[in-house]
């Protein structure tokens, strides 16, 4: 457990340091809440507690995204050799790239909570409900970030995002409702985990708990998929596969 | 292999008693290695690198502290300790690299092409570097600059396409070629067998 910590501060350190990084993750969605609120669309969808939860997840898909391209920079440099030459295993570098990242989501949640809140949203304990389920759902974006990092290249991860931010959006109901996109993108949605994870954190944050556990258990099935695939081609690149 | 980035196809060996089939775990805890090319956290400080290696090895966080602050004045370090990696020039980064690989108090250090790509006034440096860590550990080089293996090595292997052609000695190699020189017998033994043109 040392040592994951330990590698945990270097993913934590890398992360931080880089201005970009922060400005993608904190800045930019805080920017898109600000301005979405303001035009005042009159759409039940962008209703403050309707749309933060959106913008949560949106944030989420950047943590996500610069977790897996550090860790495909890692893997494409020298500096890879000397980990895997190390006594850390594939489980070991999985969580200490995982780990800064997810109280990095958290400050993400509480951030775009507050200034839901000072944009309007009702101050009230459905959003420390919905902080504690917004959990599974940063371990899920982490997940897939993990995944491609540990799969793919750094710039086959960038160009991927942009494609997985789109859909994601898309089929998730967190710009225009699911039912608007058609019979067949509805039903492919609601076979991903994206509609399940806006729709958790817009049921914890409304009060409305009926669908909850459906939500959170598709989510948590997805994220704990994604870790053991993720281990397992780690593992593999490892051993110079 | 022997540095367990690359499993076998078959058969074993064994570093100071452990098979790094059986036991990788176990041989990675002292063996350590410098990758050929910089292999640096790049937004980490020089001691930051440093600590992060030693943890990763088992060191606790006062243990890594000391042993950075002992091992940076031996590679003259020092003077950067706060430097974030990316920011040192090539010579400075391979310097730090093979720190990283040594704080973790290795019994054999693999150093892959240490030189390659640096200037001769780094060269020499780095040569300086690694005679003073002879007697300390076990290092295994390899590289393609002949004068460097001439300089550095006690004992010289010399490998042509996957095979293991002749071990020994600089002198012994050279008189077993009846060469001049070492670059002479080296090209003589990797083409041992093979026609020139």
């Amino acid at each position: 457990m040392k040592k994951v910590h330990v590698f945990a501060g270097r993913t934590r350190k890398e992360l931080l340091r880089d201005p970009l990084d922060l400005f993608f993750c904190l800045v930019f969605p805080l920017v898109l809440l600000v301005m979405f609120s303001l035009f005042k669309i009159p759409s039940d969808v962008y209703r403050i507690e309707n749309f933060a939860p959106g913008i949560v997840i949106f944030a989420y898909s950047f943590v996500s995204m610069f977790g897996g391209m550090l860790m495909a920079i890692d893997r494409e440099s020298s500096f890879f050799a000397r980990l895997a030459a190390s006594p850390m295993t594939a489980a070991d570098f999985i969580f200490g790239y995982s780990l800064p990242l997810l109280p990095l989501s958290i400050v993400q949640s509480i951030l775009f909570f507050a200034a839901a809140v000072a944009l309007g949203m009702s101050l009230s304990w459905h959003i420390l409900l919905a902080l504690l389920v917004m959990i599974p759902v940063a371990l899920f974006y982490i997940g897939f970030g993990l995944l491609l990092g540990a799969w793919l290249r750094q710039k086959q991860i960038g160009a991927l995002y942009s494609l997985f931010v789109t859909l994601s959006t898309w089929l998730s109901g967190m710009w225009f409702d699911l039912s608007l996109v058609g019979k067949w993108m509805e039903a492919i949605g609601k076979a991903l985990p994206f509609y399940y994870a806006v729709d958790a954190g817009r049921a914890a944050l409304n009060g409305n708990y009926v669908n909850l556990p459906l939500d959170l258990g598709v989510v948590l099935l997805y994220a704990a998929a994604l870790y053991v695939l993720a281990a397992l081609i780690f593992g593999r690149r490892m051993k110079g596969k | 292999m022997l540095a367990g980035l690359v499993p076998p196809d078959g058969g074993d060996a064994k570093l100071l008693g452990k098979s790094i089939v059986a036991e990788p775990g176990a041989a990675k805890r002292f063996t350590a290695v410098s990758p050929q090319e910089t292999a640096v956290a790049p937004n980490l400080t020089v001691r930051e690198n440093l600590e992060l290696m030693a943890g990763i090895y088992g060191f606790d966080k006062a243990s890594a502290r000391r042993k950075a602050a002992e091992l940076m004045p031996q590679l003259g370090l020092d003077e950067v300790q706060k430097q974030r990696a990316k920011t040192l020039s090539g010579g400075w980064q391979r310097r730090l690299s093979i720190a990283m690989a040594l704080i973790a108090e290795p019994k054999i250090l693999f150093l892959d092409e240490p030189t390659l790509g640096l200037d001769v006034l780094a060269r020499r440096e780095l040569w300086a570097v690694v005679k003073k860590l002879k007697g300390r550990v076990t290092m295994i080089l390899t590289t393609h600059y002949m004068e460097e293996a001439d300089a550095l090595s006690d004992r010289i292997g010399v490998m042509s396409k996957g095979t293991l052609k002749a071990v020994g000695t600089a002198a012994e190699l050279i008189a077993r070629t009846g060469e001049a020189n070492f670059e002479d017998a080296f090209v003589a033994l990797a083409n041992e067998g093979r026609e020139l043109l």
